[in-house]
Protein backbone atom coordinates (compact mmCIF):
# COMPACT_ATOMS: atom_id res chain seq x y z
CA UNK A 1 0.00 0.00 0.00
CA UNK A 2 1.05 3.78 -0.49
CA UNK A 3 0.03 5.94 2.08
CA UNK A 4 -1.14 9.26 0.24
CA UNK A 5 -1.88 12.82 1.46
CA UNK A 6 -5.16 11.38 1.98
CA UNK A 7 -5.22 7.75 2.55
CA UNK A 8 -3.87 4.39 1.40
CA UNK A 9 -4.00 3.27 -2.19
CA UNK A 10 -2.64 -0.21 -3.28
CA UNK A 11 0.97 -0.28 -5.50
CA UNK A 12 -0.41 -1.75 -8.27
CA UNK A 13 -3.49 1.04 -9.09
CA UNK A 14 -2.88 1.84 -12.40
CA UNK A 15 -2.82 5.46 -11.42
CA UNK A 16 0.99 4.81 -10.09
CA UNK A 17 2.03 4.14 -14.30
CA UNK A 18 1.12 7.94 -14.56
CA UNK A 19 3.63 10.58 -14.11
CA UNK A 20 3.39 12.63 -10.97
CA UNK A 21 3.43 15.69 -13.50
CA UNK A 22 0.45 14.40 -15.63
CA UNK A 23 -1.41 13.73 -12.45
CA UNK A 24 -1.00 17.37 -11.58
CA UNK A 25 -2.27 18.61 -14.76
CA UNK A 26 -5.25 16.25 -14.71
CA UNK A 27 -6.19 18.18 -11.37
CA UNK A 28 -5.62 21.65 -12.95
CA UNK A 29 -6.89 21.12 -16.65
CA UNK A 30 -9.88 19.26 -15.12
CA UNK A 31 -10.44 21.86 -12.37
CA UNK A 32 -11.23 23.98 -14.76
CA UNK A 33 -13.75 22.24 -16.61
CA UNK A 34 -16.87 23.15 -14.37
CA UNK A 35 -16.07 26.87 -14.67
CA UNK A 36 -17.21 26.38 -18.66
CA UNK A 37 -20.50 24.04 -17.72
CA UNK A 38 -23.06 26.45 -16.61
CA UNK A 39 -25.43 23.27 -16.30
CA UNK A 40 -25.71 20.82 -13.59
CA UNK A 41 -25.97 17.93 -14.94
CA UNK A 42 -23.21 18.13 -17.12
CA UNK A 43 -21.03 18.71 -13.77
CA UNK A 44 -22.71 15.96 -11.90
CA UNK A 45 -21.87 13.37 -15.22
CA UNK A 46 -17.94 14.91 -14.30
CA UNK A 47 -18.67 14.15 -10.72
CA UNK A 48 -19.71 10.64 -11.88
CA UNK A 49 -16.39 9.98 -14.30
CA UNK A 50 -14.66 11.33 -11.34
CA UNK A 51 -16.08 8.49 -9.62
CA UNK A 52 -15.23 5.83 -12.06
CA UNK A 53 -11.72 7.18 -12.01
CA UNK A 54 -11.65 6.84 -8.45
CA UNK A 55 -12.87 2.97 -8.54
CA UNK A 56 -10.26 2.52 -11.50
CA UNK A 57 -7.43 3.79 -9.80
CA UNK A 58 -8.40 1.17 -6.39
CA UNK A 59 -9.24 4.29 -3.66
CA UNK A 60 -11.10 3.12 -0.99
CA UNK A 61 -14.48 4.46 -1.20
CA UNK A 62 -14.94 4.87 2.15
CA UNK A 63 -12.67 8.10 2.56
CA UNK A 64 -15.55 9.55 0.43
CA UNK A 65 -17.92 9.69 3.59
CA UNK A 66 -15.59 11.87 5.29
CA UNK A 67 -16.30 14.52 3.05
CA UNK A 68 -20.18 14.19 3.20
CA UNK A 69 -20.18 16.71 6.11
CA UNK A 70 -18.23 19.55 3.76
CA UNK A 71 -20.21 18.86 0.88
CA UNK A 72 -23.11 19.11 3.16
CA UNK A 73 -22.32 22.43 4.97
CA UNK A 74 -21.04 23.84 1.83
CA UNK A 75 -24.38 23.40 0.00
CA UNK A 76 -25.87 24.49 2.49
CA UNK A 77 -24.23 27.83 2.82
CA UNK A 78 -24.55 28.11 -0.72
CA UNK A 79 -28.51 27.89 -0.58
CA UNK A 80 -28.70 30.27 2.38
CA UNK A 81 -26.66 32.84 1.17
CA UNK A 82 -28.30 32.47 -2.27
CA UNK A 83 -31.71 32.53 -1.00
CA UNK A 84 -31.51 34.48 2.55
CA UNK A 85 -29.47 37.05 1.47
CA UNK A 86 -30.68 37.63 -1.64
CA UNK A 87 -31.67 40.74 -1.33
CA UNK A 88 -34.59 42.64 -3.32
CA UNK A 89 -35.13 41.78 -7.01
CA UNK A 90 -38.51 42.86 -8.39
CA UNK A 91 -37.57 40.99 -11.88
CA UNK A 92 -37.24 37.82 -10.39
CA UNK A 93 -40.28 35.17 -9.64
CA UNK A 94 -40.59 35.07 -5.57
CA UNK A 95 -41.88 31.91 -4.58
CA UNK A 96 -42.48 32.63 -1.16
CA UNK A 97 -41.84 35.36 1.66
CA UNK A 98 -40.85 33.32 5.10
CA UNK A 99 -40.71 36.30 7.76
CA UNK A 100 -40.20 38.96 5.42
CA UNK A 101 -37.59 37.10 3.47
CA UNK A 102 -38.11 36.93 -0.29
CA UNK A 103 -37.37 33.76 -2.16
CA UNK A 104 -36.80 33.54 -5.46
CA UNK A 105 -36.67 31.08 -8.30
CA UNK A 106 -33.84 32.80 -10.21
CA UNK A 107 -31.73 32.74 -6.90
CA UNK A 108 -32.66 28.82 -6.13
CA UNK A 109 -31.33 28.24 -9.78
CA UNK A 110 -28.10 30.03 -9.26
CA UNK A 111 -27.29 27.64 -6.09
CA UNK A 112 -27.89 24.89 -7.45
CA UNK A 113 -25.75 25.89 -10.70
CA UNK A 114 -22.91 27.23 -8.12
CA UNK A 115 -23.21 24.21 -6.01
CA UNK A 116 -22.50 21.62 -9.00
CA UNK A 117 -19.76 23.51 -10.32
CA UNK A 118 -17.80 23.36 -7.04
CA UNK A 119 -19.06 19.68 -6.39
CA UNK A 120 -17.06 18.45 -9.52
CA UNK A 121 -14.07 20.53 -8.08
CA UNK A 122 -13.96 19.01 -4.60
CA UNK A 123 -14.41 15.38 -6.32
CA UNK A 124 -11.13 16.28 -8.25
CA UNK A 125 -8.92 17.53 -4.77
CA UNK A 126 -10.16 14.11 -3.03
CA UNK A 127 -9.01 11.77 -6.16
CA UNK A 128 -6.03 13.95 -6.55
CA UNK A 129 -4.98 14.25 -2.79
CA UNK A 130 -5.75 10.21 -2.49
CA UNK A 131 -3.90 9.33 -5.00
CA UNK A 132 -0.79 11.86 -4.38
CA UNK A 133 2.25 11.52 -1.70
CA UNK A 134 4.06 14.26 -0.68
CA UNK A 135 7.22 13.74 -3.03
CA UNK A 136 4.55 13.09 -6.04
CA UNK A 137 3.86 16.35 -6.01
CA UNK A 138 6.81 17.90 -5.49
CA UNK A 139 8.09 15.86 -8.40
CA UNK A 140 5.76 16.63 -10.13
CA UNK A 141 6.03 20.48 -9.67
CA UNK A 142 9.92 20.52 -10.37
CA UNK A 143 8.95 18.95 -13.69
CA UNK A 144 6.87 21.77 -14.53
CA UNK A 145 9.46 24.23 -13.88
CA UNK A 146 7.96 25.73 -10.91
CA UNK A 147 10.59 27.82 -9.17
CA UNK A 148 12.03 26.28 -6.05
CA UNK A 149 10.85 28.59 -3.37
CA UNK A 150 7.43 27.69 -4.39
CA UNK A 151 8.09 23.94 -4.40
CA UNK A 152 9.48 24.58 -1.27
CA UNK A 153 6.33 26.22 0.09
CA UNK A 154 3.87 23.80 -1.28
CA UNK A 155 5.99 20.71 0.45
CA UNK A 156 6.35 22.89 3.92
CA UNK A 157 2.48 23.15 3.57
CA UNK A 158 2.16 19.35 2.06
CA UNK A 159 3.77 18.22 5.29
CA UNK A 160 1.45 19.98 7.12
CA UNK A 161 -1.73 18.69 5.50
CA UNK A 162 -0.48 15.08 6.06
CA UNK A 163 0.43 16.17 10.35
CA UNK A 164 -3.30 18.05 10.67
CA UNK A 165 -4.95 14.50 9.14
CA UNK A 166 -2.70 12.65 11.65
CA UNK A 167 -3.67 15.04 14.56
CA UNK A 168 -7.60 14.95 12.96
CA UNK A 169 -7.21 11.24 13.63
CA UNK A 170 -5.96 11.11 17.29
CA UNK A 171 -8.15 13.93 18.30
CA UNK A 172 -11.38 11.72 16.92
CA UNK A 173 -10.28 9.17 18.71
CA UNK A 174 -9.64 10.96 22.02
CA UNK A 175 -12.98 11.97 21.82
CA UNK A 176 -14.23 8.98 21.54
CA UNK A 177 -11.93 7.82 24.62
CA UNK A 178 -14.16 10.42 26.33
CA UNK A 179 -17.95 8.58 25.22
CA UNK A 180 -18.26 10.52 21.95
CA UNK A 181 -19.70 8.35 20.37
CA UNK A 182 -21.45 9.85 16.78
CA UNK A 183 -22.23 6.65 15.15
CA UNK A 184 -26.60 6.67 14.40
CA UNK A 185 -26.67 10.48 14.55
CA UNK A 186 -27.75 12.91 12.36
CA UNK A 187 -25.53 14.86 9.82
CA UNK A 188 -26.24 18.48 11.34
CA UNK A 189 -25.15 16.69 14.49
CA UNK A 190 -21.80 15.68 13.61
CA UNK A 191 -21.43 18.87 11.28
CA UNK A 192 -22.28 21.10 15.08
CA UNK A 193 -19.89 18.81 16.62
CA UNK A 194 -17.19 19.30 14.47
CA UNK A 195 -16.09 22.27 16.68
CA UNK A 196 -14.48 20.66 18.61
CA UNK A 197 -12.02 18.86 16.33
CA UNK A 198 -11.40 21.74 14.70
CA UNK A 199 -10.05 24.03 17.84
CA UNK A 200 -7.80 21.26 19.44
CA UNK A 201 -6.56 21.36 15.08
CA UNK A 202 -6.18 24.74 15.33
CA UNK A 203 -4.35 25.08 18.76
CA UNK A 204 -1.89 22.31 17.08
CA UNK A 205 -1.33 23.59 14.27
CA UNK A 206 -0.38 27.41 15.73
CA UNK A 207 1.86 25.71 17.91
CA UNK A 208 3.53 23.61 15.37
CA UNK A 209 3.92 26.42 13.34
CA UNK A 210 5.96 28.38 15.49
CA UNK A 211 8.17 25.56 15.97
CA UNK A 212 8.53 24.58 12.71
CA UNK A 213 9.54 28.72 11.40
CA UNK A 214 11.74 28.34 14.51
CA UNK A 215 13.35 25.18 13.36
CA UNK A 216 14.24 26.87 9.92
CA UNK A 217 15.74 29.92 11.25
CA UNK A 218 17.78 27.63 13.68
CA UNK A 219 19.13 25.84 10.11
CA UNK A 220 20.04 29.22 8.86
CA UNK A 221 16.85 29.36 6.40
CA UNK A 222 16.76 32.93 4.72
CA UNK A 223 14.05 33.99 2.97
CA UNK A 224 15.93 35.09 -0.54
CA UNK A 225 13.18 35.86 -3.38
CA UNK A 226 10.92 33.40 -5.71
CA UNK A 227 13.35 33.18 -8.46
CA UNK A 228 16.47 31.96 -6.70
CA UNK A 229 16.65 28.47 -7.24
CA UNK A 230 19.59 27.48 -4.83
CA UNK A 231 20.88 23.73 -5.79
CA UNK A 232 20.10 21.85 -1.93
CA UNK A 233 20.46 18.35 -0.72
CA UNK A 234 17.14 16.61 -2.06
CA UNK A 235 15.12 14.01 0.15
CA UNK A 236 13.26 13.07 -3.02
CA UNK A 237 15.34 9.69 -4.04
CA UNK A 238 12.57 8.45 -6.28
CA UNK A 239 13.40 8.32 -9.80
CA UNK A 240 10.21 8.90 -12.23
CA UNK A 241 10.08 8.17 -16.03
CA UNK A 242 7.48 9.74 -18.89
CA UNK A 243 6.08 7.53 -21.03
CA UNK A 244 4.20 7.58 -24.34
CA UNK A 245 0.68 7.93 -22.41
CA UNK A 246 1.73 10.65 -20.16
CA UNK A 247 2.14 12.99 -23.44
CA UNK A 248 -0.55 11.47 -24.96
CA UNK A 249 -2.87 11.96 -21.57
CA UNK A 250 -1.49 15.17 -21.25
CA UNK A 251 -2.69 16.06 -25.03
CA UNK A 252 -6.18 14.83 -24.44
CA UNK A 253 -6.84 16.71 -21.66
CA UNK A 254 -5.73 20.35 -23.32
CA UNK A 255 -7.73 19.36 -26.07
CA UNK A 256 -10.43 18.91 -23.82
CA UNK A 257 -10.31 22.14 -22.44
CA UNK A 258 -10.10 23.91 -25.67
CA UNK A 259 -13.07 21.68 -27.12
CA UNK A 260 -14.83 23.25 -23.42
CA UNK A 261 -13.98 26.20 -24.37
CA UNK A 262 -15.37 25.99 -28.23
CA UNK A 263 -18.08 24.36 -27.26
CA UNK A 264 -19.35 26.79 -24.46
CA UNK A 265 -18.40 30.69 -26.02
CA UNK A 266 -18.56 29.19 -29.69
CA UNK A 267 -21.30 27.13 -29.96
CA UNK A 268 -23.51 28.14 -26.74
CA UNK A 269 -23.43 24.87 -25.63
CA UNK A 270 -23.24 23.55 -21.77
CA UNK A 271 -25.25 26.61 -20.54
CA UNK A 272 -27.93 26.81 -18.21
CA UNK A 273 -30.82 28.25 -20.27
CA UNK A 274 -32.20 25.48 -21.67
CA UNK A 275 -30.69 22.87 -19.57
CA UNK A 276 -32.31 19.51 -18.26
CA UNK A 277 -31.95 20.93 -14.34
CA UNK A 278 -33.33 24.42 -15.54
CA UNK A 279 -36.67 22.62 -17.38
CA UNK A 280 -37.35 20.41 -14.43
CA UNK A 281 -37.07 23.25 -11.64
CA UNK A 282 -38.89 25.61 -13.91
CA UNK A 283 -41.32 22.46 -14.23
CA UNK A 284 -41.71 22.06 -10.35
CA UNK A 285 -41.50 25.55 -8.61
CA UNK A 286 -43.09 27.88 -11.20
CA UNK A 287 -45.72 25.48 -13.22
CA UNK B 1 -4.84 -10.68 42.41
CA UNK B 2 -8.12 -12.09 41.82
CA UNK B 3 -9.19 -14.84 39.59
CA UNK B 4 -11.35 -13.20 36.50
CA UNK B 5 -9.13 -10.92 34.62
CA UNK B 6 -11.07 -7.24 34.15
CA UNK B 7 -9.76 -7.36 30.77
CA UNK B 8 -8.68 -10.62 28.44
CA UNK B 9 -7.30 -9.92 25.30
CA UNK B 10 -7.43 -13.75 23.11
CA UNK B 11 -5.00 -14.52 20.16
CA UNK B 12 -5.20 -10.85 18.68
CA UNK B 13 -4.23 -9.86 15.60
CA UNK B 14 -4.31 -5.75 14.19
CA UNK B 15 -3.61 -4.91 10.80
CA UNK B 16 -3.24 -1.66 9.71
CA UNK B 17 -5.11 -0.18 6.53
CA UNK B 18 -2.06 -0.16 4.91
CA UNK B 19 -1.24 -3.88 5.70
CA UNK B 20 1.22 -3.25 8.53
CA UNK B 21 0.39 -6.51 11.20
CA UNK B 22 0.82 -4.16 14.19
CA UNK B 23 0.12 -7.47 16.74
CA UNK B 24 0.39 -10.27 16.22
CA UNK B 25 -1.32 -13.48 18.28
CA UNK B 26 -1.45 -11.50 21.79
CA UNK B 27 -3.00 -13.28 24.50
CA UNK B 28 -2.38 -11.10 27.73
CA UNK B 29 -4.90 -11.29 30.99
CA UNK B 30 -5.18 -7.64 33.38
CA UNK B 31 -6.70 -8.05 36.44
CA UNK B 32 -8.40 -5.97 38.78
CA UNK B 33 -4.97 -4.67 41.11
CA UNK B 34 -3.02 -4.55 38.22
CA UNK B 35 -0.37 -1.65 37.77
CA UNK B 36 1.28 -2.23 34.57
CA UNK B 37 3.47 -1.29 32.11
CA UNK B 38 3.56 -1.60 28.44
CA UNK B 39 7.41 -1.13 27.29
CA UNK B 40 9.06 -2.04 24.57
CA UNK B 41 10.71 -0.34 21.31
CA UNK B 42 9.02 2.26 19.13
CA UNK B 43 6.73 0.48 16.66
CA UNK B 44 6.49 -2.33 19.04
CA UNK B 45 2.96 -1.88 19.33
CA UNK B 46 2.51 -0.80 22.70
CA UNK B 47 0.03 1.85 21.43
CA UNK B 48 -1.88 0.10 19.23
CA UNK B 49 -2.39 -2.40 21.67
CA UNK B 50 -3.96 -0.12 24.40
CA UNK B 51 -6.17 1.58 22.17
CA UNK B 52 -6.90 -2.28 21.26
CA UNK B 53 -7.92 -2.44 25.09
CA UNK B 54 -10.36 0.50 25.00
CA UNK B 55 -12.18 -0.25 21.87
CA UNK B 56 -10.57 2.16 20.03
CA UNK B 57 -9.21 -0.06 17.82
CA UNK B 58 -11.43 -2.93 16.91
CA UNK B 59 -8.95 -6.54 16.25
CA UNK B 60 -8.61 -7.26 13.03
CA UNK B 61 -8.98 -11.24 14.21
CA UNK B 62 -9.53 -12.43 18.08
CA UNK B 63 -11.09 -10.87 20.64
CA UNK B 64 -10.76 -8.85 23.59
CA UNK B 65 -13.34 -8.96 26.85
CA UNK B 66 -13.59 -5.78 28.93
CA UNK B 67 -15.70 -6.70 32.19
CA UNK B 68 -17.61 -9.28 30.36
CA UNK B 69 -17.93 -7.27 26.96
CA UNK B 70 -16.88 -7.83 24.04
CA UNK B 71 -15.20 -4.67 22.25
CA UNK B 72 -15.81 -5.85 19.11
CA UNK B 73 -19.31 -5.07 19.94
CA UNK B 74 -19.84 -2.53 22.49
CA UNK B 75 -20.31 1.15 21.89
CA UNK B 76 -17.54 3.57 22.36
CA UNK B 77 -19.67 5.21 25.15
CA UNK B 78 -19.60 1.88 27.21
CA UNK B 79 -16.14 1.29 26.36
CA UNK B 80 -15.15 4.71 27.65
CA UNK B 81 -16.79 3.77 31.20
CA UNK B 82 -14.69 1.12 31.50
CA UNK B 83 -11.23 1.78 30.11
CA UNK B 84 -9.95 5.45 30.10
CA UNK B 85 -7.10 6.49 27.78
CA UNK B 86 -5.08 9.64 28.21
CA UNK B 87 -3.52 10.59 25.41
CA UNK B 88 0.35 11.35 25.61
CA UNK B 89 -0.63 14.91 24.14
CA UNK B 90 -3.05 16.71 25.91
CA UNK B 91 -3.67 19.59 23.13
CA UNK B 92 -5.11 16.60 20.93
CA UNK B 93 -8.07 15.97 23.07
CA UNK B 94 -8.55 20.03 25.04
CA UNK B 95 -10.95 21.61 23.40
CA UNK B 96 -13.39 23.30 25.82
CA UNK B 97 -13.25 26.86 26.54
CA UNK B 98 -12.59 26.12 30.59
CA UNK B 99 -10.89 23.73 32.19
CA UNK B 100 -14.31 22.92 34.70
CA UNK B 101 -16.08 22.52 30.84
CA UNK B 102 -12.99 20.30 29.78
CA UNK B 103 -13.82 17.26 32.33
CA UNK B 104 -17.26 17.53 32.45
CA UNK B 105 -17.32 17.13 28.83
CA UNK B 106 -16.94 12.98 29.28
CA UNK B 107 -19.63 12.65 31.95
CA UNK B 108 -22.00 15.01 29.52
CA UNK B 109 -21.53 12.27 26.54
CA UNK B 110 -22.56 9.48 28.30
CA UNK B 111 -25.87 11.56 29.67
CA UNK B 112 -25.18 11.49 33.46
CA UNK B 113 -27.69 14.12 35.75
CA UNK B 114 -26.38 17.51 36.26
CA UNK B 115 -26.20 17.26 39.64
CA UNK B 116 -24.17 14.30 39.44
CA UNK B 117 -21.48 15.62 36.61
CA UNK B 118 -20.89 18.62 39.06
CA UNK B 119 -19.84 15.94 41.99
CA UNK B 120 -17.76 14.40 39.20
CA UNK B 121 -16.03 17.47 37.74
CA UNK B 122 -15.20 18.71 41.36
CA UNK B 123 -13.95 14.97 42.50
CA UNK B 124 -12.00 14.64 39.31
CA UNK B 125 -10.14 18.70 39.77
CA UNK B 126 -9.57 17.38 43.47
CA UNK B 127 -8.30 14.14 42.30
CA UNK B 128 -5.15 15.48 40.40
CA UNK B 129 -5.09 18.56 42.84
CA UNK B 130 -6.15 21.32 40.50
CA UNK B 131 -5.87 24.64 42.09
CA UNK B 132 -9.79 26.04 42.09
CA UNK B 133 -8.30 29.37 40.90
CA UNK B 134 -7.35 27.53 37.29
CA UNK B 135 -11.50 26.16 36.96
CA UNK B 136 -12.81 29.04 34.42
CA UNK B 137 -9.42 29.43 32.59
CA UNK B 138 -8.87 28.15 29.08
CA UNK B 139 -7.12 24.95 28.80
CA UNK B 140 -4.80 25.99 25.93
CA UNK B 141 -3.01 28.63 27.75
CA UNK B 142 -2.23 26.17 30.84
CA UNK B 143 1.40 25.32 31.11
CA UNK B 144 2.15 21.30 30.12
CA UNK B 145 2.27 20.25 33.31
CA UNK B 146 -1.26 21.37 34.12
CA UNK B 147 -2.91 20.85 30.46
CA UNK B 148 -2.02 17.20 31.31
CA UNK B 149 -3.22 16.84 34.40
CA UNK B 150 -6.95 18.50 32.82
CA UNK B 151 -6.14 15.40 30.30
CA UNK B 152 -6.14 12.81 33.50
CA UNK B 153 -9.25 14.24 35.01
CA UNK B 154 -11.59 14.72 32.10
CA UNK B 155 -10.71 10.92 32.06
CA UNK B 156 -10.99 10.40 35.49
CA UNK B 157 -14.34 11.98 35.75
CA UNK B 158 -15.52 8.73 33.92
CA UNK B 159 -14.80 6.82 36.64
CA UNK B 160 -13.42 3.90 34.55
CA UNK B 161 -12.02 0.99 36.23
CA UNK B 162 -8.41 1.06 34.40
CA UNK B 163 -7.14 4.05 33.13
CA UNK B 164 -4.13 3.70 30.02
CA UNK B 165 -1.61 6.64 30.37
CA UNK B 166 0.08 6.82 27.09
CA UNK B 167 4.17 8.16 27.77
CA UNK B 168 3.05 10.61 30.95
CA UNK B 169 6.40 11.18 32.24
CA UNK B 170 7.36 12.51 28.66
CA UNK B 171 9.18 16.06 28.71
CA UNK B 172 8.28 16.37 31.71
CA UNK B 173 11.51 16.90 34.73
CA UNK B 174 12.24 14.57 37.44
CA UNK B 175 9.81 16.19 39.51
CA UNK B 176 7.01 16.69 37.80
CA UNK B 177 7.54 12.81 36.49
CA UNK B 178 7.67 11.69 40.26
CA UNK B 179 4.39 13.69 40.76
CA UNK B 180 2.68 11.89 38.32
CA UNK B 181 3.69 8.72 38.80
CA UNK B 182 2.57 9.01 42.30
CA UNK B 183 -0.89 10.53 41.53
CA UNK B 184 -1.37 7.67 39.26
CA UNK B 185 -0.17 5.34 41.83
CA UNK B 186 -2.38 7.19 44.57
CA UNK B 187 -5.07 6.39 41.99
CA UNK B 188 -4.61 2.51 42.02
CA UNK B 189 -3.70 2.27 45.80
CA UNK B 190 -7.03 4.50 46.76
CA UNK B 191 -9.25 4.57 44.26
CA UNK B 192 -8.55 0.99 43.13
CA UNK B 193 -8.28 1.73 39.78
CA UNK B 194 -6.28 -0.10 36.97
CA UNK B 195 -3.23 1.62 36.00
CA UNK B 196 -1.38 0.81 33.08
CA UNK B 197 1.30 2.91 31.72
CA UNK B 198 3.31 3.21 28.46
CA UNK B 199 6.58 4.50 28.70
CA UNK B 200 10.13 4.61 27.66
CA UNK B 201 11.46 5.80 30.98
CA UNK B 202 12.85 2.48 32.59
CA UNK B 203 13.72 4.55 35.71
CA UNK B 204 10.08 5.22 36.27
CA UNK B 205 9.28 1.65 35.63
CA UNK B 206 11.35 -0.21 37.98
CA UNK B 207 10.43 2.25 40.58
CA UNK B 208 6.44 2.50 40.26
CA UNK B 209 5.27 -0.60 37.91
CA UNK B 210 4.21 -4.05 39.75
CA UNK B 211 3.88 -5.59 36.64
CA UNK B 212 5.81 -5.25 33.53
CA UNK B 213 5.01 -6.57 29.53
CA UNK B 214 7.52 -5.95 27.68
CA UNK B 215 6.80 -6.16 23.51
CA UNK B 216 8.41 -5.88 20.58
CA UNK B 217 7.79 -6.41 16.48
CA UNK B 218 3.92 -7.43 17.48
CA UNK B 219 4.30 -9.69 20.32
CA UNK B 220 4.79 -10.34 23.98
CA UNK B 221 8.31 -10.82 24.60
CA UNK B 222 7.97 -10.97 28.59
CA UNK B 223 5.18 -10.33 31.24
CA UNK B 224 5.61 -10.58 34.93
CA UNK B 225 6.44 -8.80 37.88
CA UNK B 226 8.99 -6.31 36.87
CA UNK B 227 11.84 -7.38 38.86
CA UNK B 228 11.49 -10.72 37.09
CA UNK B 229 11.11 -8.77 33.80
CA UNK B 230 14.17 -7.03 34.21
CA UNK B 231 15.93 -10.00 35.46
CA UNK B 232 15.63 -11.12 31.76
CA UNK B 233 17.92 -8.96 29.79
CA UNK B 234 17.93 -11.49 26.90
CA UNK B 235 13.98 -11.08 26.56
CA UNK B 236 14.82 -7.62 26.55
CA UNK B 237 17.41 -6.37 24.69
CA UNK B 238 14.72 -7.70 21.77
CA UNK B 239 13.10 -4.78 21.91
CA UNK B 240 15.96 -2.25 22.66
CA UNK B 241 15.39 -2.01 26.21
CA UNK B 242 17.69 -1.94 28.89
CA UNK B 243 16.59 -2.11 32.60
CA UNK B 244 17.74 0.73 34.85
CA UNK B 245 21.49 1.21 35.32
CA UNK B 246 21.36 0.35 39.25
CA UNK B 247 19.41 -3.05 37.95
CA UNK B 248 22.29 -3.94 35.63
CA UNK B 249 25.35 -3.02 38.30
CA UNK B 250 23.18 -5.40 40.67
CA UNK B 251 23.42 -8.22 37.69
CA UNK B 252 26.98 -7.32 37.09
CA UNK B 253 27.87 -7.66 40.82
CA UNK B 254 25.61 -10.88 41.36
CA UNK B 255 28.87 -12.92 42.39
CA UNK B 256 29.37 -10.01 45.33
CA UNK B 257 25.86 -11.22 46.83
CA UNK B 258 23.72 -8.61 44.94
CA UNK B 259 20.18 -9.35 43.99
CA UNK B 260 19.80 -9.29 39.80
CA UNK B 261 16.16 -8.09 40.90
CA UNK B 262 17.44 -4.96 42.53
CA UNK B 263 14.94 -2.18 40.88
CA UNK B 264 15.91 0.87 42.93
CA UNK B 265 18.91 2.43 44.04
CA UNK B 266 17.61 2.52 47.99
CA UNK B 267 17.65 -1.39 47.68
CA UNK B 268 21.06 -1.22 46.66
CA UNK B 269 21.78 0.53 49.23
CA UNK B 270 20.12 -1.54 51.86
CA UNK B 271 22.16 -5.15 50.16
CA UNK B 272 25.45 -2.98 50.42
CA UNK B 273 24.50 -2.28 53.94
CA UNK B 274 23.78 -6.26 54.91
CA UNK B 275 27.24 -7.33 52.69
CA UNK B 276 29.39 -5.18 54.60
CA UNK B 277 27.95 -5.94 57.81
CA UNK B 278 28.50 -9.63 57.21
Amino acid sequence: MNKTILGYVPEESPIYNTHPATRILFLLIVSLFPMFISAPEWNLLLVVLILILMRYSRIDFSILKLYVPVAVSMGSIILLSYTVFAGNHPEFHELARVLGIRIYYERILDAITVYFRILPMIFIMIYFLSTSRERDIIVAMRSLRIPYAVTYLVAMALRAVGMVIEDFSIVRQAEQARGFDPVGKSIFYKMRKFVMYIIPLFALALRRADEFANALIARGYSFTGLLSNPKRADYVLTHYQAHYWDYLISFVLIVMLVALVVMRYGLGMLSLEGSLTEQLLRAWLLN
Amino acid sequence: MSEAPYISVNDLVFRYPDGTLALDKINLKIYDGDLMALIGQNGSGKTTLSKCLNGLLKPTEGSIIVDGLDTRHTSITSMAKRVGYVFQNPDHQLFNSSVWSEVAYGPRNIQLPPEEIKERVQEALDVVRMPSRYYEEHPFFLPKGLRQRVAIASILALRPKAIIVDEPTTGQDIKQSREIMEFLVDLHEQQGHIIIIITHDMPIVARYARRVVAMGQGHILADGPTAEVFAQPEALAKTFVEPPQITQLAQRCADLGFSPRTLTVEEMMEQTRQILNK
